[in-house]
Order: structure tokens, then C-alpha cells, then sequence
């Protein structure tokens, strides 16, 4: 019960005691908690809600989607390992696309890959190359979600998504760069190896992410 | 590379006061126009004007250095890269063994680096003038639906948050002696494992926090929401999107309508 | 602030000389530290937020190098080292335990740092037990640590760093979050291993930890020492710790309010007060 204007404190009962001698005047509820008590993380997985009064997809979802592309443009952008030819960088963004597609679906791997690599291109000042990398990691994420989870993730299934979405990704930079910003066979050309090294990498790295992060949080679920 | 460097600064230039849709139209129609053009001398022009709107972006020289260098840098490769796979034309330059460089190819290879540093500029100018939130205001008001569009603008929010967050993550690891920056890129890549699940895991605890703050806040508690500031389309504004139009559409005519070569 | 006259060179095992250190950000977080810290020592560092603490600990395992001065580590020049070298001698718990963990079981993650160092196998194994057993962890050590409680994840968090058996240990405040049973374990955890022989440096805001623990305090102020004394000495002056947004705990304020009637000043604990008070009562 709590009254009007009442200033109510919540604490572990352990902290409780303490607090007699404190100078507020409030009403302290002491709140027991189970020793191994399983922190409370997404559980569900995330779906457009069907029905209600909301035409909009569920909270979760959005939050989902919203810290996954976040996350996907920070790791771009932070994990760099210098590299030279065209866009100057080889980084583990990448792993972040494949993790999205294989831990949440090919809806998450989608936007959260295409909307977050294009939003760190963005940022770094790689705007120009922004339209194409929401496709071209929009359609990996897309392509590796849908067949990485058929037959319920099977490892062949996952290596399948990986060089089916890996080769969307590449083959889209590459007709970009060479018939729409015009960089000339060559430069397109130069580029494609250090994507089939990025593809290659954070394909393994993406795959060992998912594996480890629902070993860790068991409430992720399938 | 540690935090985030902000392009865009606030400041109160006609290309900061612009209707973000506008700007959007803008680097579309002009990349189109780039696109289109094919004479060297005509894309010099465009560049020129280009550069001449990144001046008037009144960007810090700091920020504006950063963007030339990348164009800069780019523009020298593929003029380089060009006559290296292109080797069709006449009068060949030099030869480097079996290459033979020729003229035709080292002028389309200079007319291609010059369409790519327009486009490259562009987008500079974008994110130099247009605040994130702006950005995401432009994408809904064009159609994107409201709740993707918050979960673009949360994204934004998150991003530079993240970003500490890696590095203090990296530093956690490092103190427990992994080495970042040892070994074969395959081996680094393993390394990253370690920050990567830690910033996963906090992330989508984030996430767990900021869909109960979100429900708490009546998100998509009405399907007819209004927002706060909204953006709208100023005289000047439609001077403006005039203006791009015409700047296309002008070229485009001559071009495709008269066969003028451009 | 002066080094110690009595600090030996063979007991020094950590020395800051003059140490400056400015973020790229431009902020000057340290602006001249001299600081010499002994082995065995049990060393508070107090002072208010952005004083620079977090700072200064992380130039003592080098994931920050001074901009300006010196900073050795067991006599050596820390900058001449890189942080996996220097973590075997200094361990780092950091602030958020979520920041570490990372591993399937507890008892993996405990491993992780001194496999790092190169260490064989049942060497691995002998520290990666020894810690757990130390921080009481052995019941869970097969669960995945990041399902557990946030004590628990910090008890973790500094097994898998005194697994790599340092001799000092710098705890980034260990207690934020924690309720009292959880922190009371944890600092007599604490103080088992600095019984043992681990120097600890305790980064913290409770002064009530520091009073009944630490047995040397240094309070900073906008990235300088301001103060470097035994813990009874470092609760009798009220006005500079207030300068450096400091509290004395409450039974310290108490005393010094109940200096008139004659109580001293430097009481540190609720028994030392009764034991005071009592005594004035025989009188
Ligand atoms: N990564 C960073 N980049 C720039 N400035 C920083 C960074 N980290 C800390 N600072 C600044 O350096 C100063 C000292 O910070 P520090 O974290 O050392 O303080 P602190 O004493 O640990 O504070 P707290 O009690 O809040 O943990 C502050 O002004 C802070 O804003
Ligand atoms: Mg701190």
C-alpha cells in the first residue's frame, strides 16, 4: 500500500536495516531476493504484433532493432584492422550481420545489417557509399537469416547462409561500384578480396557470437 | 580509433536551415546528374560548385580537411586504377612491360575520378548540415513508418554509447593480458570474440531496459500520434527544390532532347 | 604527497613520479600525481566524481600511458611494457563485471587470463582453481556467468583477474550495487587476500569501507593528490575533505560533533565510539 505523497524507498533486505537512521522520513519496503535469481532479458522473439489497437510493432521489437543496428554500426566503425585497397578498411562489421541473421532472423539481419553498416558508412564520412551497402548488407543479412535457420541451424545450414549471403553482399558492391559510382572495372575488381576475407572471417566470427551469446543468456531462446 | 567524429556541426547557414527532405533530393539529383554527365570539362564544373556548397556548409577546417583527404585519396586511385584494366583507344602513352596506358583510358579514368569525388563531396555536405535527428525526422515525414523510424533514431542515440562501450570492454580484456593487436588477422578476429559478447550481452540488456522504458512511455499507445517539432517545407525551401530541379533537369534536356554532348 | 621517506626501494612496487595525463579530448585528468605505493600495503584513493581515480589506476597496468612523468611498477619503467606483461603484476578489476565476462562457465572465465600470460595447462588449471576457491565460487563454477547475480558476477570479475596471481590488485569500486551482506563478503574477501600479501588499491566512494578497511588513504581533487595519510588522519580534517566533495562516515561526523564533550576525532568504527563513550563514562 502506498499513500498519497509518501516517499516509499525499495531495497534488498539485507541494505534495510541501515536505513532507520536516515534522515528522510519514508517508508521502507524491504524486498527479499532469490540468491539465483536469472536476470530478466528479451525473451521473446521479436515479431510485428498482429491485432490490438497498435498498428505498430511491439516495444521489444523496436528496442531490439534499434540497439542491433546501433550495435552493428559501432562495431563497424570501432573494430577496423587497417587494410589498404578501396574502402580503406577491413572490419568486423560484418560478424555483427551474420549474428543479427542467425540469432534473431533474416527480418533482423536484414535491417539491423543493411540500416547499421549504411548508418556507419554514414558516419565515417563513407556516405557515398551508404545506398548500396543498405542493400548489399541488407540482402546478406536477409539471405543468411532465411537459410542459416532452416532445419533449426544446422552447421551446414549456417555455412550455406554464410556463402549465399556473402556472395549477395559482394556481387551488389561490386556491379554498384562498377556500373553505378562508375569506379571502373579495376577498383571494383581490387575490392572484391578483401570483402571474400571479411565475409569469410566475420562469417565465423558472426557464427561463434550467436553460439556463445545464447549459451550465455539461455532466456534468447531459439 | 577512439570515439566518434561528429560531422555535423551546428551552425546557421542557408544549407543548415534547408528542409532535410530537400537535401535528400539534392545529393539524389545531383549524383544523377554526375551520373549523366560524361564530358570531363562539364564535371569539373559540377565539382566546382559542389566544393563551392561545401564552403558556404562553413564546416570547421578540421572536419572539412578529414572529408577532403578521403576524396582526395580516392580520386588519385581510381585515376590510377583506370588505365590499368581499361587499355582499349589509340595512342598509347607508355607502356609498364606489357601494360600499355593510353590516352583515351587515362582521360576517362580522370573523368570517372572527378563523377566519384562529386559524389563523395555530396554526401559530406549532407552530413556536415544535417543533424541525425534530422535525418530520421526527413526519413518518417518521406514515409518511413514511425516505429522503424524510432528505432532508427534510438539506433543513432546508441551508437556513440556503444562505441565507449567497446572501448572500455577492450580495455577490461586487455587487463586480463589479451593482446588485441598481435598475431594474423584470423587470430585477431578470434581475440575480438572476447569484447564482442560482453558488448552483445550489455546491449540487448539495454534493449530489455528500453522496451519497458519505451512501454512505460506509451509508445504506440495511439496509432495517430503527433509529433512535437515537426518539419515543414519553407518559400525558400521550394525555391531551393527548384532550383536542384531545374539543375538537373536542365542537362538532362539538352542532353537526351537536343543530343547535346555533355 | 611526498614520497614516504621510509619507502625502501625493494618494498616499493608501484611509483608515481610527477605523472600528468590529458585525454585526447583535451581534459586534464591528471595534473601531476606523485604516489608511491609499498607491497602489502591496504591503500583507499577517494575523491569526487571526474577527480580522476579511474585515471590514475589505469597508468598502474598501463592501459593508460602518462602524457607527462613517470610511472614505474615493480622498479621499472611501466611505459616500456605492454599491458599483458604488466597485468601479471597488476590486476584490474574494472568498475562493471559485465565488461569481462564473457565465457560459458564461470570456471572458463576464470582460465581466460592465465592462459593469456602463457601459461601451461595445469598451471592454468592449479590458478584457475586456487581463485575460485579463494572468492568462494566452487558451488557455480559450471554455470555461465552472466546468468548470475551481480555479486556473484563480480566475485567472478575479480577471480578471473587474481587468477593471473598478481601482486597487486586494483579494485575499481567493488561494492556500487551491492547490498550490505554481498559488499561485507566481498571486503573480507578483500582482506584475506591483503592478509596474504596482495598489495590492494581500492577505488571507492563509501568512506565507511575505507574506515574499516584500507590502512592508507590518498583523496584526489581535480586530478592531484590533495591528501596521502594513514586513514585515522585522513577523517580529522572535515574541511578539506568537504573541499574534495568527501563525507567522513557517520560515525566519524558523529565523533567530531561530540568532540566538545571530549570524544576524539579520529574514530573510524561504531565500536571504537562505544569503547570511547563508555570510557568517558568511568571517568
Ligand atoms: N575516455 C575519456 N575521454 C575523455 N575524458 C575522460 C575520459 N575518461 C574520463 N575523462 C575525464 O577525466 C576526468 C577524470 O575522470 P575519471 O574517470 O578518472 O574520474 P573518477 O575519479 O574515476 O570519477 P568517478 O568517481 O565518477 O568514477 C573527468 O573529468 C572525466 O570527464
Ligand atoms: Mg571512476
Amino acid at each position: 500500500m502506498v499513500f498519497r505523497s509518501e516517499f516509499v524507498v525499495l531495497m534488498p533486505c539485507s541494505t534495510a536495516p541501515q536505513v532507520r537512521f536516515n534522515v528522510y522520513p519514508c517508508h521502507v519496503v524491504s524486498v527479499g531476493v532469490a540468491e539465483d535469481e536469472q536476470r530478466d532479458v528479451v525473451k521473446e522473439k521479436p515479431r510485428i504484433l498482429s491485432g490490438g489497437d497498435s498498428k505498430f510493432v511491439s516495444p521489444r521489437t523496436v528496442a531490439l532493432y534499434g540497439v542491433l543496428t546501433a550495435l552493428t554500426a559501432a562495431i563497424t566503425y570501432m573494430t577496423v584492422i587497417p587494410f589498404p585497397p578501396t574502402r580503406g578498411y577491413f572490419n568486423l562489421g560484418e560478424a555483427m550481420v551474420f549474428f543479427s541473421a542467425f540469432t534473431f532472423g533474416w527480418r533482423a539481419g536484414a535491417i539491423c545489417g543493411g540500416v547499421g553498416s549504411a548508418a556507419a558508412d554514414l558516419l565515417a564520412g563513407f556516405g557515398m557509399f551508404a545506398p548500396t551497402t543498405l542493400v548489399a548488407k541488407g540482402a546478406e543479412g536477409l539471405v543468411a537469416g532465411t537459410i542459416g535457420r532452416m532445419k533449426g541451424g544446422k552447421p551446414w545450414a549456417y555455412a550455406l547462409g554464410i556463402i549465399c549471403g556473402g556472395a549477395c553482399m559482394i556481387t551488389t558492391y561490386f556491379l554498384s561500384e562498377w556500373l553505378l559510382l562508375d569506379f571502373g572495372l579495376g577498383a571494383a575488381i581490387a575490392e572484391i578480396p578483401t570483402n571474400i576475407a571479411q565475409v569469410t572471417i566475420g562469417g565465423a566470427v558472426g557464427t561463434l557470437l550467436s553460439h556463445y551469446v545464447k549459451q550465455s543468456m539461455p532466456s534468447l531462446g531459439r | 580509433m577512439t570515439g566518434f567524429l561528429d560531422l555535423y556541426s551546428e551552425k546557421d547557414t542557408f544549407l543548415h536551415r534547408l528542409d532535410p527532405r530537400v537535401k535528400l533530393l539534392a545529393v539524389a539529383l545531383i549524383s544523377v546528374l554526375a551520373f549523366i554527365l560524361t564530358e570531363l570539362l562539364y564535371l569539373v564544373v559540377l565539382l566546382c560548385f559542389i566544393l563551392l556548397l561545401l564552403v558556404l556548409a562553413r564546416s570547421s577546417y578540421g572536419k572539412a580537411f578529414f572529408a577532403l583527404k578521403f576524396v582526395v585519396r580516392f580520386m588519385i586511385l581510381i585515376t590510377l586504377l583506370w588505365p590499368l584494366f581499361d587499355r582499349s583507344g589509340a595512342p598509347v602513352l607508355f607502356s609498364i612491360g606489357p601494360l600499355d596506358i593510353t590516352e583515351p583510358a587515362v582521360w576517362r579514368g580522370a573523368t570517372s575520378a572527378v563523377r566519384v569525388g562529386c559524389f563523395a563531396t555530396l554526401w559530406y555536405i549532407l552530413m556536415f548540415t544535417t543533424s541525425q535527428r534530422d535525418l530520421v525526422r526527413a526519413l518518417v515525414k518521406l514515409g518511413l513508418r514511425f516505429d522503424y523510424g524510432l528505432a532508427l533514431a534510438i539506433s543513432f542515440r546508441f551508437i556513440p554509447t556503444f562505441g565507449l562501450t567497446i572501448e572500455s570492454i577492450k580495455d577490461a580484456q586487455r587487463a586480463r593480458a589479451l593482446e588485441l593487436d598481435k598475431g594474423s588477422i584470423l587470430r585477431r578476429s578470434r581475440n575480438y570474440v572476447s569484447i564482442l559478447v560482453p558488448t552483445i550481452v550489455y546491449a540487448l540488456r539495454t534493449a530489455d531496459t528500453l522496451a519497458l522504458t519505451l512501454q512505460s512511455r506509451a509508445y504506440g499507445a495511439f496509432s495517430n500520434r503527433t509529433y512535437l517539432r515537426e518539419i515543414r517545407m519553407r518559400a525558400s525551401d521550394y525555391v531551393a527544390m527548384t532550383v536542384v530541379v531545374l539543375i538537373l533537369l536542365l542537362p538532362a534536356l539538352a542532353k537526351y532532347i537536343y543530343g547535346v554532348q555533355i | 604527497m611526498i614520497p614516504r621517506p621510509d619507502a625502501d626501494s625493494e618494498d616499493r612496487v608501484i611509483f608515481l613520479r610527477d605523472a600528468k595525463f590529458t585525454y585526447e579530448s583535451g581534459v586534464e585528468a591528471l595534473k601531476g600525481v606523485t604516489l608511491v605505493i609499498d607491497k602489502g600495503e591496504y591503500l583507499a584513493v577517494v575523491g569526487g566524481n571526474g577527480s580522476g581515480k579511474t585515471t590514475l589506476a589505469k597508468h598502474l597496468n598501463g592501459l593508460l600511458r602518462p602524457t607527462g612523468g613517470q610511472v614505474l611498477v615493480m622498479g621499472v619503467q611501466a611505459s616500456t611494457r605492454t599491458v599483458a606483461e604488466l597485468a601479471r603484476v597488476v590486476g584490474y578489476v574494472f568498475q562493471n563485471p559485465d565488461h569481462q565476462l564473457f565465457c560459458r562457465t564461470v570456471h572458463d572465465e576464470v582460465s581466460f587470463g592465465p592462459a593469456n600470460i602463457g601459461l601451461d595447462g595445469p598451471e592454468v588449471k592449479r590458478r584457475a582453481d586456487r581463485a575460485i576457491a579463494v572468492m568462494n565460487l566452487s558451488d557455480i563454477r559450471d554455470r555461465p556467468p552472466l546468468s548470475l547475480t551481480l555479486g556473484l558476477r563480480r566475485r567472478v570479475s575479480i577471480a578471473s583477474v587474481i587468477a593471473m596471481e598478481p601482486q597487486v590488485l586494483v579494485l575499481d569500486e567493488p561494492t556500487t550495487g551491492l547490498d550490505a551482506r554481498e559488499a561485507d563478503e566481498l571486503m573480507a574477501i578483500i582482506r584475506r587476500l591483503n592478509d596474504e600479501g596482495t598489495t590492494i588499491v581500492l577505488i571507492t566512494h563509501e568512506m565507511k569501507l575505507v574506515a574499516e578497511h584500507a590502512n592508507r588513504v590518498v583523496v584526489m581533487m581535480d586530478g592531484k593528490v590533495v591528501l596521502d595519510s594513514d586513514t585515522r588522519g585522513a577523517f580529522s580534517d572535515l574541511g578539506l575533505l568537504r573541499r574534495s566533495k568527501l563525507l567522513p562516515p557517520p560515525v566519524t561526523q558523529l565523533a567530531h560533533r561530540l568532540s566538545q564533550i571530549g570524544v576524539s576525532k579520529d574514530i573510524l568504527t561504531p565500536q571504537e565510539l562505544v569503547f570511547e563513550l563508555t570510557r568517558g563514562d568511568d571517568q
